[in-house]
């Protein structure tokens, strides 16, 4: 029996070639948008959970709630809670604390001098917390001692070779050396950071906080907290006691912190935080991915019903013959099940092969590292077969029921009947998948423009042709040596740049501004006296800082927004005010700028001070460079940088590539929504083709006589188009309510937006309509020219 | 074999009952060959499709060897019919997709017989029907006679008591309508009982008795 029905059904996809072609091509394609993002999916999912402890590790992070200020979600904590919660609190069995050097470091050994990024330091209990594997080294006593690294595996043979690395000292910044005690694999790429240098806390206390910072409760918010805890205990309760035990130690008072525990396999992609400890995912692209990509498997199933319900008219009359010689309403329902499901079997064969043959750019795309290896995953791998299983089983249930539903003598007797209950789930369906390639179209479609908006808008600064370096030991003479040359119009040291470094926060006030005022919290950094005028920043009110006032250390350059919130509407009365900055740094206000996107545009442009004297936090050079031969002068300052830097490696970008990159996550979204929307439309005209082919096929008589009686050929023509033309019409009512509402939605994410504007929807609607009509207008051309004597003959 | 009291058949809408069959009474006994007969839209077909309990009558009794037909459901009916009746129709109704071969072996998939059985049959009705050396064509390949003798082939492998046949010859022109006649008088005279609907006196000669239906009700029964 079962072979009977093998036989009946391959015969079938091989006499309808076109029909079985489309709804496996559009199956495939929808599968593998689904077995892809379903990798994507539970890859993200995934993370830190290879960590045994995972399920009870919790990081400790601090809000930050500036008196009358907006609160600052920051993952840090302050150094000396851990201990203190060890000691206290019984749950905690273990806490590691984690310092990030944020500045690049530069490691050496011997002659191989590398810019480092990944250089933390961590308590000696970190091996015990986290399971990550040392292939040298004793994980209990490696990071006890002052001045001990442990090394990945990969920085061991970038540094060392073949040489054993245990023993040996690796110089910082040419500064302090640190001797190797162990190697631990490379962290698997599923974890929310990944190191690849681990130094000892202990270090910290003599290297860079040697005045007891690492004692402090409640400032230095500079450290990420891990604590252990007891099976079974309650998250909630401790970080209550926490909270309480913080307001005991609590000094400061223009702020106060809120304590919160979050389970470590939630980091990656619940907490949008401040100073994360490393870029994290978020849950909104997974979900947003997921619901593209059912969507985009919905238009395919849609099409494989489509398709299988519209050819089981054909097939009426089998199936009266075969309830005549005595099917069984169950056998009959069995056959039409198999064979759609067959169908879709062979379509998830070529979906497995098709996911594997897209991986790798699909990886390029997420910048993920995937792979489909049906071993190690095996439930993904059932999960698809289920999909498959599925889809080809709800595709064949409709038809199944209703064709096996039918009294044998009517079956018989309508041997092409219309069944016009079905005809018109076709089209609602059809009109569905549209409604959704529609939809998909437009999001598509916003998010580049958004995206162009981004690049093109004026950011209040020039971010054209220059170009970053990071900074070196002896910057000056190196800054005088460029400035020599015509080709470098500035060279500017700041501690953070548009798209680079972090904005510290301090306490700021007015110092003659009388009793009312407060002081409230500010982001400042560092710029020396040429940063205004090479990264090209507009003044409204004031002056550059110069060389000509001796005075000008102990002044400061403040944006439009810090002008307000200290309570002055014109810029001109800022000027000459003297203010106090971090509690010791006194100065005046020489000049008020426009306000200037330093971060992306999705932040709102925040109070900004820029002092040229917060010593010791110069962290880029900026090299503004004049528009032709760029070529030539990256060669010059690559010359001049290893004159004044030998020991130190040349690293550059431009300004506007680090700006590019703030918009990475926004990116890979209009890439996705890119493919999933030509996916989608593609799918969607690949079951409007197999749709109109069939729908033709039953109309060759009655085209016929229309042409017999004098119909021209656009007669015909508008004749079969005008179906389609509606119902790609009708998906636009549905689409665009819903397309506006998702995109206002995402637009909101940013705070400076494009406006959405009705021509998005009209020119995505009219892009569908072409789409459609060209795939219609092929059969329907085919149908129109044909001489109609060929098919009355068939009557 | 077949009792029919007081059947009836009708198409209703908002409006108006149409009537196909009124007040129907039938006996078939085992071992006839009974031909219908009557103009177009008198009802022929309808009351074809009764009896093969292909259809359901709108009021009336049907007895089947004594069971009660009208009372029966689906799943019983289909083991009813599958065990008793074979069809044949004018227009043949062979299943496209399968080859002669297979067309012969599915009602015998249907009633579960197993593998070696089935062989052993379809290569026996083949012999039978003088059509072995067409097994592997498909129906496209045939003549209607041709196909019309596959469709018989089909009817009767089943070996079924009675085999209903829808103007089996309609579309055929005359010698080949004459074989497929002789054919069912052989098959009559083994013992199986056909009830054949006809517009052809000459075919209706064939039976031994003769029902003419008009606008519904059988005019004569003779």
């Amino acid at each position: 029996m079962l072979k009977n029905y093998l036989k009946i059904a391959f015969r079938n996809i091989l006499r309808f070639k076109v029909y079985s072609f489309v709804s496996v091509a559009g199956l495939t394609i929808g599968l593998v948008l689904s077995f892809l993002i379903l990798l994507f999916v539970q890859n993200e999912l995934s993370y830190d959970r290879y960590n045994k402890n995972a399920e009870d590790i919790y990081r400790l992070r601090e809000d930050f709630i500036p008196n009358g200020g907006s609160t600052i979600h920051t993952a840090l904590s302050s150094a000396a809670i851990g201990p203190a919660l060890l000691a206290d609190f019984p749950e905690v069995r273990s806490f590691v604390r984690f310092f990030k050097y944020f500045h690049k470091a530069v490691i050496s050994y011997r002659d191989k001098n590398f810019f480092e990024t990944k250089f933390f330091f961590a308590d000696s209990s970190v091996f015990n917390i986290f399971t990550w594997h040392l292939l040298e080294g004793d994980p209990k006593t490696a990071l006890t001692e002052p001045y001990t690294v442990v090394i990945t595996k990969s920085m061991a043979r970038k540094y060392f070779g073949k040489e054993d690395p245990v023993g040996k000292i690796l110089s910082f910044n040419h500064w302090k050396n640190f001797r190797v005690t162990g190697i631990v694999q490379d962290l698997s790429p599923d974890s929310h950071f990944t190191f690849n240098f681990l130094a000892s806390f202990a270090t910290l206390k003599s290297m860079l906080y040697t005045h007891g910072e690492l004692n402090d409760w409640q400032g230095n918010l500079e450290f990420y907290t891990y604590l252990m805890l007891r099976k079974n205990s309650s998250p909630q309760g401790l970080e209550e006691q926490i909270q309480h035990l913080i307001a005991e130690h609590a000094k400061a008072t223009n702020y106060r912190l809120v304590s919160h525990l979050e389970p470590l396999t939630s980091i990656h992609l619940h907490s949008s935080l401040e100073y994360e400890i490393a870029p994290q995912g978020d849950i909104a692209y997974v979900r947003i991915f997921s619901v593209v990509a059912i969507l985009v498997l919905l238009i395919a199933c849609i099409n494989f019903v489509n398709i299988s319900t519209a050819r089981s008219a054909t097939r009426m009359r089998e199936v009266g013959i075969r309830k005549v010689v005595g099917a069984k309403k169950s056998q009959l329902i069995g056959q039409f099940l198999g064979e759609s499901v067959l169908l879709s079997v062979i379509a998830l064969v070529f979906a497995f092969g098709m996911t594997e043959v897209l991986l790798p750019v699909f990886n390029f795309v997420t910048g993920k590292d995937l792979a489909l290896d049906v071993y190690h995953h095996l439930s993904i791998t059932l999960d698809f077969v289920g999909v498959a299983l599925l889809v080809g089983i709800i595709a064949g249930i409709y038809p199944a029921f209703v064709l096996s539903s039918f009294h044998p003598a009517e079956t018989v007797k309508r041997v092409a009947g219309i069944d016009r209950k079905a005809v018109f789930l076709r089209r609602g369906l059809v009109a569905a998948q549209f409604a959704i390639s529609i939809a998909l179209i437009i999001c598509t479609y916003l998010i580049f423009l958004q995206l162009k908006y981004t690049e093109d808008k004026r950011l209040g600064f020039n971010k054209e042709q220059v170009i970053v370096l990071p900074t070196m030991w002896n910057h000056n003479p190196f800054k005088n040596e460029l400035l020599k040359n015509s080709k470098i119009l500035g060279v500017a040291i700041a501690s953070a740049l548009p798209g680079k470094g972090i904005l510290s926060t301090y306490n700021v006030s007015l110092l003659d501004g009388g009793a009312g005022q407060e002081p409230w919290i500010i982001k400042a950094f560092y710029g020396d006296f040429d940063f205004a005028r090479t990264l090209k920043l507009d003044f409204t009110a004031g002056r550059d800082f110069s060389e000509r006032f001796s005075t000008d250390s102990n002044t400061f350059i403040i944006n439009e927004a810090a002008c307000k919130k200290f309570g002055f509407n014109s810029p001109k009365d800022m000027i000459g005010r003297r203010v106090l900055l971090a509690g010791w740094l006194k100065g005046s206000v020489i000049g008020v700028v426009k306000d200037f996107n330093f971060e992306s545009l999705h932040q709102r442009v925040d109070p900004v001070i820029i002092t040229p004297v917060l010593y010791g936090s110069d962290e880029y050079i900026a090299v503004r460079i004049a528009p032709h031969d760029i070529r030539s002068t990256l060669g010059l300052i690559k010359q001049e940088w290893h004159k004044f830097a030998p020991d130190t490696p040349f690293e550059w970008s431009f300004l506007s590539d680090d700006l590019n990159a703030l918009y990475k996550s926004d990116e890979r979204l209009a890439t996705i929504f890119g493919y999933f929307s030509s996916s989608g439309i593609l799918i969607a005209c690949l079951g409007l083709f197999g749709l109109a082919a069939f729908s033709l096929e039953r109309r060759t008589k009655e085209i016929a006589i229309r042409k017999v009686h004098g119909a021209s050929i656009s007669n015909i023509v508008f004749l079969l188009s005008r179906e389609s033309f509606w119902l790609v019409l009708s998906g636009n009512i549905v689409a665009w309510p819903v397309a506006y509402f998702v995109m206002s939605k995402w637009l909101e994410t940013f705070a400076y937006r494009v406006s959405i504007s009705p021509w998005v929807f009209v020119t995505s609607a009219a892009l569908a309509l072409i789409i459609a009509s060209l795939t219609v207008s092929f059969h329907a051309i085919k149908a129109a020219t044909a001489n109609p004597v060929e098919s009355l003959r068939y009557e | 074999m077949i009792k029919l009291t007081a059947i009836e058949k009708y198409y209703e809408n908002r409006v108006i009952k149409t009537f196909v069959l009124r007040n129907i009474n039938l006996e078939v006994k085992e071992g006839e060959f009974i031909s219908v007969m009557g103009p177009s839209g008198s009802g022929k077909t309808t009351l074809l499709n009764i009896i093969g309990m292909l259809d359901a009558p709108s009021n009336g009794e049907y007895y089947f060897f004594d069971e009660p037909v009208h009372k029966m459901n689906e799943k019983k009916l289909t083991e009813l019919h599958k065990t008793y009746i074979g069809f044949v129709f004018q227009s043949y109704h062979l299943i496209d997709e399968l080859t002669v071969y297979e067309n012969l072996e599915t009602p015998l998939l249907y009633q579960k017989v197993n593998a070696n059985n089935r062989k052993g049959r379809v290569a026996e009705t083949l012999d039978r029907f003088k059509i072995v050396a067409k097994k592997d064509l498909f129906p496209n390949q045939l003549s209607g006679g041709q196909q019309q003798l596959v469709a018989i082939a089909r009817a009767v492998i089943a070996e079924p008591k009675l085999i209903l046949a829808d103007e089996p010859t309609g579309n055929l022109h005359s010698d080949q309508g004459k074989e497929i006649m002789e054919l069912l008088k052989e098959l009559n005279k083994q013992g199986t009982t056909i009830i054949q609907v006809t517009h052809s006196e000459t075919n209706a000669a064939y039976g031994n008795r003769i029902i003419r239906l008009k606008d519904g009700w059988i005019e004569k029964n003779a």
